[in-house]
């Protein structure tokens, strides 16, 4: 339904109207079916000395240059004209093609905007007020100023998308187009830095720009006036009843609702009052019979079976009478028959009686019933008690749903409440939430309490003047004119009493006419400031300058364990204390916890190191890679056993590309390895570890204890209930500072964020929704994703899924002859799977070293032929449905990022001998002889996994103190000899705490 | 009256895919609020987007207020535009207002939807016996006189206390939507929908239901979500959103979109 030019062009001033007939020529030229908005801003581009055109010019974003902007702008724009569908009436030539919809939705956005002007306001409300006298439904014509219609535009989503492909927000247009002569401004000064709520004016839109912010006064200076407040009587619910009683089946409409009750009573009303315009055809001449009440005492046992069926007699004559449309007979709210003390035969014989009403009624006349029920919940149990009562009475169900608006003076009207409301238009708080309102919360309390007397009152009052009757809401309106009168004359000399009442004592303190303005400043919102956080981490990467690179080149000398030592100190049972570790200054940040010692015997070196690295961040990553060697050492350490996959990357790193950023795609097991790598490449190239940006992108909820771990050591990463997406949040951070980026589970991007990843990677740009640009030059891109071909990485769930327990010795002795015959049993009856896992990477490796590996009760005595284990179970079959996961997506990225790197899998295997003999090197030591050690499986494997995540030097020194505390304990209790079992042992529930325990008891 | 009704309500279909998924937006923004959802389904599901009559994208004159004076005239409406695309099976996604209106379109039209997720619905939002719905008659009031007082300064205090104060931008684009309505259309509609009172017809509804809610949510109370799992009639459940804000899909669009993922029908 698009209007016709010549109507739209009457709601515009003559500027715009030439606009309009610009674009009205735009769209007629290319033919299309109708002028839209898009012809619109084509034909405001294109006017000499254009304001759009200029409002543009000052809002240029930073990533471009004005011309390049224009020329896109230009450019999608033609583009989007083009997509718009052409006349199918040939010869448009003639014809002017109408305005359509969207564009006259803006339109007339624009004159309601215009008329909440306040230069116009008084204007327009003459004109209104005339208006009202005559008729009151049109609106006065407003003539659109050309800037309130440019403004209008731009919030049309076809538009702003226009501009938004170009670079541009509409929102900063609409800004510029409202304050002309503001040169050069950004967004951000004018929302103010400061706070992102205590800005001057709101979110900018027509009003706040001209108003001055006061609250309308009493007399309704600003207030906008609402024609329609006066007649909300307007009610379908009367239709659709008539609409059920016109069907042929279920046609006795059952009203259902909290406020069927109203409906019903209004329905009735109106029905008695001769139904006026309100039903369809075929329903007219109805007569009501009202039965509800001859139902209830029946059902209450006031009077027996002959009343109530001679009523419904004279009910079925009535029907039958015949003269009249038909019969209503209204039975009233279906709880009265299920209400409790209800006889069962009663109530058989009134369901009965009434059923029988339908059907003879069907027969002779037209007889339907009516009734309501409050809720579901009890038609529910009509129907469980009567299964077939919606067949017999043709009952259709109708939810109700609204309750009729509230009518004339019968609430209060507004009057009273506009002379109180402080603040612009709050919605308290639901009591529980706590809020800053307390001022806020108490008027409403108190004129609450007035309101009710209030109302009360001219309740007392309605009921007086009208015979009694369900809602005394109605009752005022059905009464005679005189009646009414009197009654609303009443209700406002009450409304003035209590208005008066109310501001005397309740709202003397005064009506504090808060600007709107200040509303969430009254409100104190905790704000957070964008700007805080990074500030404060630059700062304090200023501040502990020299620390860090101390710490840095502490990494470069020592062991890595030895870090993971200090920020990990929480897990480590206090007791278990390395000799050079303080645990009172153990904190996460590590930064300051590195004992001074080792700092002073490194400085040296690491005041050179910290100028390899020079602080200017653009030059920083190029600095790195001049010394690859550095690099990779720093790497290595933290990773030592993915040396192949840690030369990859680095040399991906030192050969650069063009785009100035680098990619790269890490596959395969191993993901701590990576999330290690990814640290400490945050630190060696970035020079501190905020600068890791983590991202899982498969947004697990559940974390296993190598993510727990690895969290603990990360300050920047996204979260679900982060607002914004992924892409938002990567957007902020690439514009702080360059860092590395982790993406995690890359292969379970979903497509929002593959589609920014791969413009990403192929043009270095990452773009949010509305449209912000960063560049992504001086990062590095991690994508980690555990498929890989062939590859399974059970062994790393399983990892996941170790929990600590408490650990014991027991010791035995073996009496037996033939001591490895008992023993095999018992290496049959638990299966490691880290152990099993590791088969295949570990298949290889000489038969020898392979059993330890294989088995999960590690026995020295037992002979290395013993092992019978199999080597491999697990077939390749699993890689196949691997690789069809990989989805095309993770296959066109592959090609794009620099390089892709295989991690392998952590090798258990080894790991566990070292554990083994270390265990048994220390056990020899204590007792001064070959003694044999077994571990059990669990104990092993919890061992082998803190080694896994802490490191082995950690692990060394919980076997050289605490295990072997544990063997000195057990060598004092029973004395140790060659024949002696010593074995390790898991005891109690897993439970959650560290999986190396401060001590290993003695049994 | 089919196709002009499309028009009217400016409705689009989008995506590709098999499964159709209806998103309606809610009271005070428009088919704009889905603009960040979007992508994530789009691939994979046919989105059917449109607005409803009151929003500030509609032309005004289409809002006949005799007509639309019970919330039963939204949903012939609904029904109107899935007759139009020929649609006899989707997925319903309503946020507030709309949400309402797809509970009483499933009770019109059971077999039209195999799904309802309901993001912050209410039932009811004044307070009753037993009942919390988190509002007082006398609150509503004064709502309704500062809305009339002045319209700007209630939509600046009333859109950062609904969308959640930490997020400006969600904040911005919800001022603008909710601004854009004509404040006498933005009136009528509140009464419409505080007059409301879906208590009792919610066992009628058989289609299986999600609901989704934020955890703190200045229209919805959190105890709000149990009373409609108890009380619906089909097979429901709840997921909850840690996150603050009537309107999760302008202020954390990733979360809301993987509880919709998750909600969506198998």
């Amino acid at each position: 339904m698009p209007t016709p030019v010549a109507a739209a062009r009457q709601c515009l001033t003559q500027e715009s109207a030439a606009v309009l007939d610009e674009a009205v020529a735009v769209a007629r030229r290319r033919g299309h079916a109708q002028t839209t908005s898009l012809h619109m801003v084509s034909s405001l581009l294109s006017l000499p000395n254009s304001s759009l055109r200029e409002a543009c010019g000052r809002t240029r974003s930073n990533a471009y240059s004005t011309r390049v902007q224009f020329k896109a702008l230009e450019l999608s724009l033609s583009v989007s004209l083009d997509r718009l569908p052409s006349s199918q009436a040939g010869k448009g030539e003639e014809r002017e093609p109408p305005v359509a919809n969207s564009l006259m939705a803006a339109i007339k956005r624009s004159q309601a905007n215009q008329r909440r002007q306040p230069e116009n306001f008084s204007f327009y409300q003459q004109q209104q007020q005339q208006q009202q006298y005559s008729s009151f439904s049109s609106v006065p014509v407003v003539k659109v100023e050309l800037r309130n219609l440019i403004v209008s535009i731009l919030d049309d989503p076809v538009v702003s998308r226009v501009f938004g492909e170009a670079g541009f927000r509409s929102c900063d247009i609409k800004l510029a187009t409202l304050r002309p002569g503001i040169g050069g401004f950004h967004s951000s000064q004018v929302y103010g830095c400061t706070s992102r709520y205590k800005r001057p004016g709101a979110p900018v839109f027509l009003c706040n720009l001209n108003g001055e912010g006061d609250l309308g006064n009493l007399n309704g200076g600003r207030g906008f006036s609402f024609p329609f407040m006066g007649c909300f009587a307007g009610d379908d619910s009367g239709r659709r009843i008539g609409e059920v009683m016109l069907r042929d089946r279920k046609r006795c409409p059952l009203l259902l609702g909290i406020s069927a009750g109203d409906a019903l009573a209004g329905f009735l009303e109106t029905v008695r009052g001769g139904g006026g315009g309100a039903f369809p055809e075929g329903l007219s001449g109805l007569r009501v019979e009202r039965v509800r009440d001859e139902i209830s005492r029946y059902l209450s046992c006031d009077c027996d079976e002959e009343v109530l069926g001679l009523r419904l007699k004279e009910v079925e004559r009535a029907a039958e009478g015949g003269g009249s449309g038909g019969v209503v007979v209204d039975f009233g709210d279906l709880g009265n028959l299920v209400g409790e003390g209800v006889g069962a035969e009663r109530l058989k014989f009134v369901v009965g009686n009434l059923g029988q009403l339908v059907v003879g009624g069907g027969r002779i006349g037209k007889v339907w019933l009516i009734g309501m029920a409050a809720t579901y919940e009890v038609y529910f149990k009509i129907l469980n008690r009567f299964p077939s009562i919606e067949e017999d009475w043709e009952l259709g169900v109708l939810p109700i749903t609204s309750f009729k608006f509230a009518m004339g003076g019968s609430y209060p009207r507004s009057s009273l409440m506009e002379s109180f409301v402080p603040l612009g238009g709050f919605f308290s708080m639901p009591p529980e939430a706590k809020s800053p309102l307390g001022n806020g919360c108490q008027h409403v309390a108190r004129c609450q309490l007035c309101n009710d007397k209030y109302e009360q009152e001219v309740a007392a009052l309605s009921n007086n003047a009208s015979p009694p009757s369900e809602n005394h809401q109605s009752s005022g309106s059905i009464k005679g004119t005189d009646d009414r009168v009197l009654l609303n004359a009443k209700i406002e000399g009450l409304q003035k009493k209590w208005d008066a009442i109310c501001e005397q004592h309740h709202m003397g303190r005064g009506h504090d006419h808060q600007s709107s303005n200040q509303v969430p400043r009254v409100l104190g919102f905790q704000v957070r400031r964008g700007n805080d956080g990074s500030d404060n981490e630059s700062s304090n990467s200023q501040g502990h300058k020299n620390q860090e690179s101390s710490t840095l080149s502490t990494h470069l000398q020592k062991s890595s364990s030895f870090k993971e030592l200090t920020s990990k100190s929480g897990e480590i049972p206090p007791k278990f204390k390395s000799p050079h570790l303080d645990p009172s200054t153990a904190s996460a940040d590590d930064d300051r916890t590195s004992p001074s010692s080792v700092t002073s015997v490194t400085t040296d070196l690491g005041l050179a190191i910290a100028d390899a690295f020079t602080p200017t961040i653009s030059n920083c990553q190029s600095d790195t890679v001049k010394d690859p060697k550095l690099l990779y050492r720093a790497l290595l350490e933290r990773v030592s056993h993915q040396e192949e996959a840690v030369r990859s990357i680095v040399e991906a790193l030192t050969r650069g590309t063009g785009r100035g950023n680098v990619w790269i795609n890490m596959r395969g097991a191993d993901g701590l390895s990576k999330k290690k790598l990814g640290l400490a490449m945050a630190e060696a190239m970035y020079r501190s570890r905020e600068s890791l940006i983590y991202v899982d992108l498969s947004f697990q909820e559940e974390m296993s204890q190598v993510d727990a771990l690895f969290n603990a050591q990360i300050s920047n990463k996204y979260e679900l209930t982060m607002r914004g997406t992924v892409v938002d949040y990567l957007v902020e951070k690439l514009s702080k500072k360059p860092a590395v980026i982790f993406l995690d589970n890359i292969d379970k991007a979903d497509p929002v964020v593959q589609k920014t990843l791969l413009q990403a990677v192929k043009t270095s740009r990452f773009t949010d929704w509305c449209g912000r640009e960063v560049s992504a030059s001086n990062c590095v891109f991690l994508g980690a994703t555990r498929l890989s071909e062939g590859n399974t990485c059970e062994d790393e769930e399983d990892v996941a899924s170790v929990r600590g327990s408490a650990m014991q010795i027991v010791v035995r002795f073996d009496l037996s002859d033939d001591p490895t015959a008992n023993k095999r049993k018992l290496v049959g009856q638990e299966r490691s799977s880290i152990i099993t896992s590791n088969s295949s990477s570990s298949s290889h490796e000489t038969g020898k070293r392979a059993h330890k590996a294989l088995k999960s009760y590690l026995d020295l005595n037992l002979p290395a032929e013993g092992s019978e284990i199999c080597n491999t179970m697990r077939s390749e079959s699993e890689s196949s449905s691997e690789n069809s996961n990989s989805n095309s997506w993770l296959v066109e990225l592959d090609r794009e990022v620099d390089e892709t790197v295989v991690f392998k899998q952590f090798d258990f295997s080894t790991l566990q001998k070292k554990v083994f003999e270390s265990v048994a090197g220390s056990l020899r030591d204590v007792v001064g002889c070959e003694c044999a050690v077994e571990i059990e499986g669990k104990a092993m494997r919890q061992i082998v996994v803190a080694a896994y995540l802490y490191g082995g030097k950690i692990v060394e020194d919980w076997i050289g103190s605490v295990v072997r505390e544990g063997f000195v304990g057990a060598m004092g209790k029973y004395s140790l000899s060659s024949r002696s079992i010593v074995r390790v042992d898991v005891v109690g529930e897993e439970q959650r705490q560290g999986l190396l325990p401060a001590r290993v008891a003695v049994k | 009256m089919g196709h002009s009704l499309l028009e009217a309500l400016n409705v689009r279909v989008v995506g590709s895919g098999e499964k159709i998924l209806v998103l309606a937006h809610g009271f005070g923004t428009d088919q704009s609020a889905w603009q960040r959802i979007l992508p994530f389904f789009r691939h994979d599901h046919r989105i059917v987007l449109f607005d409803l009559v009151c929003a500030g994208t509609v032309n005004p004159d289409y809002f006949d207020f005799s007509r639309y004076t019970s919330l039963d005239a939204y949903v012939d409406d609904l029904l109107c535009i899935l007759d139009a695309l020929r649609i006899d099976r989707c997925t319903y996604v309503g946020h507030s207002v709309s949400a309402t209106i797809g509970i009483l379109a499933s009770i019109k039209r059971p077999q039209l939807f195999n799904k309802l997720i309901l993001v912050g619905f209410s039932p009811r939002i004044l307070n009753d016996h037993n009942y919390h719905g988190g509002f007082e008659q006398g609150e509503i009031e004064q709502v309704f006189s500062a809305m009339k007082a002045n319209y700007e300064a209630w939509v600046n205090g009333f859109a950062p206390l609904a969308v959640g104060a930490d997020v400006p931008e969600a904040v911005r684009e919800f001022s603008r939507t909710l601004f854009n309505m004509r404040p006498d259309i933005t009136l009528f509609v509140s009464r419409t929908v505080f007059n409301s009172d879906l208590r009792g017809v919610l066992g009628l509804v058989k289609v299986p239901c999600s609901i989704i809610q934020t955890a703190k949510d200045v229209s919805v109370p959190a105890s709000v979500a149990a009373y409609v799992k108890n009380h619906l009639g089909g097979r429901s459940t709840v997921h909850m959103l840690n996150i603050e804000g009537h309107l999760p899909h302008l202020s954390a669009p990733n979360l809301l979109a993987q509880e919709l993922r998750r909600a969506l029908p198998k």
